[in-house]
């Protein structure tokens, strides 16, 4: 068991890792990043294209000169160099690689790409010339981009141009190559500021990202804490006490099925409009409207200091789901050993007292039920409810995870989700241990009583 | 009383199946004559024509409700009209408008749709895939240690990953190269401790971020533009936790006397997958379907709520939420919409359980 448990514990670190990689190859790779808002190009004035410009240097990247992994497969033709360029100013120059097939020429390109985004004192664009020059990268053919170089009149693209002309011989590279980016990848910096290594990561708006995270689960947790052993011990409370009694147990369940048919956005919304807007009447008033805005407060105990009635509504809220989850974890596993099995009524039979039998032996079986889910009530306490901190505006650990995607915050992004990966793997192993704990190796410890 | 019992589960069941079929009738048939941008027939050159958008014909007789889809934004419409109100030249709004002057009762019929035709896509790709990935878990145990199928599969991964650029793939053939060799080296004794060990780790790692979570996260980096992309999404994230199930289904038959009796047969591989793993475990499959589709209804009602589904001037039932979440004073967008949803799952759900 020790050593099951030690190499459980032990995947925690490929799955995490392998995990991390690939949310950091989506972040870079995938179609979204690679469209660009055109409209502001097209549209926008000069300041506009050269503020695009510049975000795609000093955003949260990492800097140029960055593969993904410590290792790229690159088609043959294509320059090392093209892993520094921006996701959507990869396409056309791709395209343009296979076109022109000189990797040389290429890299040359790909490093004059750079320089003009590096703001390079060397660089041949100047201000009020960035527009020509994004429609002049966005070219991926020999055609288009001989043709926007000899407007623009930029030394560097017409020397290109006139090069990418005389090619006479297309050279033959290898359909794939595999290239060295040593440390100098994006997930070894994203790795290492998040362990700590380096200097500390910010948000987009500057704020040291570990700092915010503890901030937003204390948020969290003021919501999601409490409920938990609440609706646990109610629920195994009405079912131990109406075990016996079906229509009881059936009415609820039926009532459970009602809410469950509708999504926790929809009844928190409801929630938040007919008991809390204070527009339709006594009811709406029932409870204060959500407003969180309050600089300082930070720490569970002053959260409660300061919101507690306010957090109520949300509280209500998030205890439908586990409400739901434990009733029927509760009631399949009453129904399995009450109307299953010979052994109750053969206790029963042998003059077992009631008291007894409901709470220490069917009390038992509910309990060691309720375990299995541990790991997602673990993960539920911890994480929240996005949802309902969205609706209610609690700036929690779902929220901050959901703007942090929105503003397409990479750094906050892959932070939290590596904790979310180790919350949820730590759930997991958490669970199966307490299971086999109760059932395979002790379990004299459900006795008879 | 068992046969009571058991004719009142019938009825609600057919109950169910009805209420759902009247659903699925009026969002896609009903919605001509109820609400859209054209008339129901119009007498144009003298002749007469169905669904006709020409103003100019001599004779119309409009749709019944609303002469608006669900996109349509007019500017006679008023914004936040209640429930009832009339505007003449397009009709009434059985449920008011929304921020933008568009009718809420084409919203849910045309949104409707949407969500139906996701899920059930969705819903039935996931059940498939799951179940068939679930159900091979347990197969392969009865493989041989290391067949053609293995290299077939590293064949068609390497493939995918040249062809797709994911390269990362390429990381599973070495990952199955490694385990061979482990599995070979005798090492594996305590560290590897079969196939089924690396099948739940494999299913662990898939499941290491929470539904959601995953979800947003792909429709951010991939970008929804078209429903096609949103079903794919939805499929990646659900099928798992089908997975899950099949896996322990399955293991249920391999576990049972009858088939270690068949085993002892020698039975071939191919009867062994159709007629003992998939023919008993396939009511299971019709069972989880209808829950199955509730869900991917729910999850994607939950991210077009978010703002991470369809694109934002697409209507879905998750969208006109979200509106309603920002003018609390306009009741009817989440009342209708909470309505259509909750009529959309719970004949889902009461199919799904009386079929348990």
């Amino acid at each position: 068991m020790p050593g099951r448990l030690f190499y459980r514990f032990l995947a925690i670190i490929p799955v995490t890792l392998t995990v991390f990689l690939l949310s950091v190859w989506m972040f870079y790779s995938m179609p979204a990043v690679k469209t660009m808002d055109t409209s502001a190009v097209e549209l926008g004035g000069e300041r506009d294209v050269e503020s695009l410009v510049r975000s795609l240097q000093h955003g949260n990247d990492p800097g140029t000169g960055a593969g993904i992994f410590y290792f790229s497969l690159l088609r043959g033709d294509l320059p090392a160099d093209y892993l520094s360029l921006p996701a959507f100013f990869q396409t056309p120059f791709k395209k343009l690689s296979g076109e022109v097939r000189d990797r040389e020429i290429m890299r040359t390109y790909a490093r004059w790409i750079v320089a003009t985004l590096e703001e390079n004192p060397d660089a041949e664009v100047s201000r009020g010339e960035y527009r020509h020059f994004v429609e002049l990268v966005m070219s991926s053919s020999v055609k288009e981009f001989t043709a926007r170089a000899s407007e623009n009149k930029l030394k560097t693209p017409l020397v290109l141009a006139e090069k990418m002309a005389q090619v006479q011989f297309q050279m033959r590279y290898p359909a794939f190559r595999w290239v060295w980016n040593g440390r100098r990848n994006l997930f070894h910096y994203y790795l290492t500021g998040i362990l700590g290594k380096k200097e500390q990561l910010t948000t987009r708006t500057g704020e040291n990202i570990s700092k915010k995270v503890i901030q937003s689960m204390h948020w969290t947790l003021a919501y999601t804490l409490p409920v938990i052993p609440v609706v646990w011990l109610s629920m195994y409370g009405f079912v131990l006490k109406y075990y016996d009694r079906n229509k009881w147990l059936e009415l609820w369940d039926r009532v459970l099925m009602w809410i469950y048919s509708f999504p926790t956005f929809v009844i928190a919304t409801l929630a938040l409009i007919f008991l809390a807007s204070h527009r339709y009447g006594w009811l709406s008033a029932l409870f204060p409207f959500p407003v969180f805005a309050m600089p300082g407060v930070d720490g569970i105990g002053a959260i409660y200091q300061n919101h507690f009635r306010t957090l109520l509504l949300p509280m209500l809220i998030f205890s439908l789901a586990p409400t739901i989850l434990f009733y029927r974890i509760f009631l399949e596993k009453i129904i399995s050993v009450t109307r299953n099995q010979a052994v109750p009524h053969y206790l029963r039979h042998l003059g077992m007292s009631d008291r007894v039998y409901r709470f220490r032996y069917l009390g038992k079986h509910l309990f060691v039920a309720s375990l299995s889910f541990f790991s997602g009530i673990l993960v539920s306490v911890l994480t929240g409810s996005l949802i309902i901190e969205y609706i209610f505006n609690i700036p929690g650990i779902g929220r901050f995870f959901y703007e942090s995607l929105m503003e397409y915050d990479i750094v906050s992004s892959l932070y939290l989700i590596f904790v979310f990966t180790l919350i949820q793997q730590t759930g997991n192993i958490l669970s199966d241990f307490l299971i086999d704990y109760f059932l395979s190796s002790r379990s004299d410890r459900i006795h008879l009583g | 009383m068992k046969v009571q019992r058991k004719k009142l589960r019938e009825e609600r069941l057919y109950s169910a199946i009805l209420l759902y079929t009247g659903i699925l009738f009026i969002c896609f048939a009903g919605s001509w004559f109820l609400a859209g941008d054209y008339h129901l027939m119009a007498r144009c050159d003298g002749k007469w024509h169905f669904f006709e958008k020409d103003e100019t014909c001599e004779l119309i007789i409009p749709v019944l409700l609303v002469q608006m889809d669900a996109e349509t934004i007019d500017p006679r419409v008023s914004p936040y009209l209640p429930p009832g109100s009339y505007t003449p030249g397009i009709g009434r709004h059985l449920l008011g408008t929304d921020a933008l002057g568009r009718d809420v009762f084409a919203g849910l019929l045309y949104g409707g749709q949407r969500s139906i035709l996701i899920g059930f896509a969705a819903g039935m790709l996931s059940v498939l895939l799951g179940w068939a990935i679930g159900l091979w878990t347990v197969f392969v145990n009865y493989l041989p240690s290391f067949s053609w199928h293995y290299f077939a599969g590293m064949a068609v991964i390497s493939l995918l990953a040249l062809i797709t650029e994911i390269w990362m793939l390429l990381l599973i053939p070495l990952g199955m190269l490694i385990w061979y060799f482990l599995m070979r080296s005798g090492l594996p004794a305590r560290v590897v401790t079969g196939k089924s060990w690396w099948w739940s780790r494999g299913l662990e790692w898939y499941q290491a971020l929470p539904d959601l979570l995953l979800l947003m996260l792909l429709s951010v980096s991939i970008g929804i533009q078209h429903p096609g992309v949103l079903i794919l999404i939805i499929v990646a994230v659900v099928w798992p936790s089908v997975a899950v199930l099949a896996r322990r289904t399955g293991s249920e038959v391999t576990g049972s006397e009858y088939f270690r009796q068949a085993l002892r047969n020698g039975i071939g591989k191919r009867i062994m997958w159709y007629d003992y793993l998939w023919a008993n475990t396939r009511s299971y499959v019709w069972a989880l379907l209808p829950l199955i589709i509730a869900r991917v209804i729910l999850l994607e009602a939950t991210l077009s709520f978010l703002g991470l589904g369809l694109p934002p001037d697409v209507v879905t039932i998750g969208s006109m939420i979200g509106d309603a979440r920002n003018h609390t004073e306009a009741w009817w967008l989440i009342v209708s919409g909470a309505s259509f949803i909750f009529i959309l799952v719970f004949p889902l759900l009461n199919i799904g359980k009386i079929l348990k």
